[in-house]
């Protein structure tokens, strides 16, 4: 009687689909947090990542000063902000203008602005907000963090040897890659797109990111020129900023085969 | 017909000391009268009397009444406390606390507080919900009460003091007061003639006078008296006489005389010791955070603010503010602000006593919108705030606003405060922002201003150099000028110029200009770089 049963049970296994069939491990989707991506503003990039930086990760935007990183960075605020979503922007350096940010839209009482003295603090205040919850957006910016590279990582990519403010603990937590591994955590936890802007020293000097394998998308901005317009014999005005994007990595489904592109910011 | 609860703290003064120093526990305390004190004034002396004992003290011989010295005969080893007000008054504050959260009509006696509770088994289901509601409620904030329920205020306040000996609460049926007080000894009624006693109800020598008398008479029980013609017992021993008969015979029927549960939230302790260092006081300050958080929430209310009073030790007193940036029932949170507090204005002396007031305020309430995205908790938000302003300072912390004059440089920071701003922006006509359709190119800012030096070629900017920076100036546009607040003591007269330099980077400096009466020459600044 054993027997039979146990020929009905393979019969019945030889039937099924062969996605169904014992050793077969299906594939799960890859999970893009609730509310998918947010858009940048720019659909041009927003079609380069797919749909935009997404929820549940952490993304970084770098290059060198006067790039566009902190213009991409507060479109994609706007953007956030007048879709009645809540953001954060963590401010090592005390750099954000709130002057600029209204200019580019952003809808300021969304808009929580944290300065913190050092980075120890910058990275206690984004675990911190990250636990909150209900928060779209968190932007980190570091600040300067010298161009200056330190030793290689084992992938042979140089890594930056951190210089911002904080003192020797805030230099070793930005260095350590189980600090991005946890604020990576927590953000896909809390459903939240953090965007971490390692801010240049100068602009001479350029920063290949931080995170690290904690990134979840990487976009690396470099100059291509300064547009100013004018005419003779009166002072010349700046127009904008154009700018090279290359998605230097972005995990994901929706990832595109394209991975750089041009955009041009515009100084009205 | 009527129905009262009574929650009675046994031991009282030590139940507020314990509950001011939770340490102490399991050691056999025993508190002084203040008299007969030592030079310093806060350690009890040899004659100080005995005026509360521990279960642990009582198990070692010691009793109320006592001298100090006499128990110390008794007992080498005992901790020795002074009869501390300020804890005393915090724990009847609490019992109020306590009582008001379960019923509207509470009555304050002493050590124990009355309630009416005549309709509530339609929130707490029967008598025993409610004392079972009264003695979580005491446990979380740090107190044991016994609980009695009965048909009158004396009955209950009975047995109550009888459920705060065996730990159970006594639930007194309908209707059958004098059936369960009749076995009852007449010892029972010592606390309740205390209490009348203390409200000068009667005269003092009345009750051992009247339970001597009882006792020539054969009368042991409550019962016994009860059965005593009231006449007669009104015609012997008078108005006292004829009360503790209403009482034994389950016929008083005093009202409850209604008091608010107190508005301000207060702990406090007073120190044997001064304390200096900075850890002990936050290590009190937030055990009396923690106790008043719970009394908050008993209520429902969250801290919107503590006011911290210190006694010190040359006889001053000093206070501090400490405030919070939306109400909250962090613990933790509070004692990191309560510590910046101090730290910013340390007291001039050691410290012997601490007080703290919570300034009550209710949570954020949110209505959450169907159409909406959901935005933080505001209840968690409220937290993280607090949080974020002990991190980094409170005025690092909010919603950034653009500067509403011409000096471009200057901004304000206000509360974050979203689900009051969206109620307000659904009322009024604000548009709500736009993105900007193309994009601007965002300033990164310098603050303060970099002092810049700038060397300039047949009127045009040729380099700069500044602090961590400097190059050849590739192109330069400008001067813009900008004079404001010419008004004012500060005026603002200023060329802006943006820059881009050699090494690649585009700059907005400024040169201050000279003239008026806070004239500081021609200087340069960058206060910018485009990014």
């Amino acid at each position: 009687m054993q027997g039979a049963s146990q020929l009905r049970v393979e019969d019945l296994l030889s039937q099924l689909p062969g996605t169904l069939r014992r050793g077969h491990v299906p594939e799960a989707p890859e999970w893009e947090g609730e509310g998918g991506r947010l858009s940048t503003g720019y659909s041009e990039i927003d079609d380069l990542l797919g749909g935009g930086v997404p929820r549940g990760r952490l993304s970084e935007v770098v290059g060198r000063g006067s790039v566009g990183t902190t213009s991409l960075a507060q479109r994609l605020l706007a953007s956030v902000t007048t879709d009645e979503n809540f953001a954060a922007w963590i401010d090592v350096a005390d750099a954000f203008d709130p002057a600029s940010a209204s200019a580019a839209g952003v809808a300021l009482h969304r808009l929580l602005w944290v300065r913190p003295p050092d980075l120890v603090a910058a990275f206690a205040a984004t675990e911190i907000l990250l636990a909150t919850g209900g928060f779209a957006l968190v932007f980190l910016d570091t600040g300067p963090v010298r161009g200056a590279l330190g030793p290689k990582t084992r992938q042979g990519r140089p890594r930056p040897r951190g210089q911002a403010a904080g003192g020797q603990k805030g230099r070793r937590m930005l260095a350590a890659p189980q600090t991005w591994l946890r604020l990576a955590r927590a953000a896909e936890q809390s459903r939240t797109a953090l965007v971490v802007l390692p801010g240049a020293g100068s602009a001479k000097e350029g920063c290949l990111g931080l995170a690290g394998s904690a990134a979840g998308v990487r976009l690396e901005l470099s100059p291509v020129q300064a547009v100013w317009e004018g005419t003779p014999g009166a002072p010349l005005l700046l127009e904008g900023l154009v700018s090279r994007i290359d998605v230097t990595r972005n995990r994901g489904p929706q990832a595109r085969r394209q991975r750089s592109r041009q955009m041009r910011i515009r100084l009205d | 017909m009527s129905r009262f609860a009574c929650a009675v703290v046994p031991r009282f003064p030590v139940s507020a000391l314990l509950r001011a120093e939770p340490e102490l526990r399991g050691c056999p305390l025993v508190i002084c009268r203040q008299e007969g004190a030592v030079a310093n004034g806060r350690s009890p002396g040899p004659r100080s009397i005995l005026v509360g004992v521990s279960r642990e003290a009582e198990r070692l011989g010691i009793r109320t009444g006592m001298t100090v010295a006499q128990a110390l005969v008794r007992h080498s080893d005992l901790v020795l406390r002074p009869r501390d007000e300020r804890a005393i008054g915090a724990a009847r504050e609490a019992l109020l606390d306590i009582a008001g959260s379960v019923s509207p009509r509470i009555e304050s006696d002493g050590n124990a507080v009355y309630l009416d509770i005549e309709g509530l088994d339609k929130i707490f289901s029967s008598d025993g919900g409610i004392a079972a509601a009264l003695s979580t409620r005491a446990e979380r904030i740090g107190l044991t009460v016994g609980v009695g329920t009965a048909g009158s205020k004396t009955t209950a306040r009975i047995a109550a003091g009888l459920a705060a000996r065996t730990g159970e609460a006594i639930l007194v049926a309908a209707g059958k007061d004098a059936t369960w007080l009749a076995p009852h000894p007449l010892s029972v009624l010592t606390p309740v003639t205390q209490a009348a006693r203390a409200r000068a109800a009667s005269p003092r020598e009345t009750w051992p006078a009247l339970q001597e008398s009882f006792q020539r008479l054969g009368l042991r029980h409550l019962g016994d008296l009860a059965r005593l013609p009231s006449r007669e017992v009104g015609s012997r021993f008078g108005k006292a006489g004829t009360r503790l008969w209403r009482i034994a015979a389950g016929k008083e029927s005093s009202p409850l005389l209604p008091e608010s549960p107190p508005l301000e939230f207060t702990e406090g302790v007073s120190l044997e010791y001064s304390v200096e260092s900075l850890e002990a006081l936050l290590f009190l300050m937030r055990g009396l955070i923690d106790r008043l958080i719970h009394r908050l929430a008993i209520h429902g209310l969250s801290c919107g603010g503590l006011r911290v009073g210190l006694d010190l030790a040359d006889g001053g007193h000093a206070e501090r503010r400490v405030g919070v940036l939306a109400p909250t029932a962090d613990v933790k949170a509070l004692a990191i602000l309560t510590r910046h507090a101090i730290e910013a204005e340390p007291p001039r002396a050691a410290i012997v006593g601490v007080r703290a007031i919570a300034i009550a305020d209710r949570p954020r309430p949110t209505q959450l919108d169907l159409f909406r995205p959901t935005g933080p908790s505001p209840e968690r938000l409220a937290t993280t705030l607090v949080r974020l302003a002990a991190l980094c300072g409170s005025e690092r912390v909010g919603r950034p606003v653009p500067p509403r004059g011409h000096r471009p440089e200057a901004f304000t920071v206000t509360s974050f405060d979203p689900v009051s701003e969206e109620r307000v922006r659904s009322k009024g006509t604000e548009p709500e922002p736009e993105p900007s359709r193309s994009g601007r190119a965002a300033l990164r800012a310098l603050r303060p201003p970099r002092r810049a030096q700038v060397f300039q070629e047949g009127g045009n900017i040729a380099y700069v150099r500044a602090s961590g920076l400097g190059g050849r100036a590739v192109v330069s546009g400008g001067p813009w000028r900008i004079e404001t607040e010419w008004w004012s003591e500060r005026p603002c007269r200023r060329d802006y110029y943006d820059v881009q330099l050699s090494d690649g980077g585009i700059y907005r400096l400024f040169r201050e200009l000279g003239g008026g009466a806070a004239s500081v020459g021609d200087q340069w600044f960058i206060d910018g770089c485009y990014d």
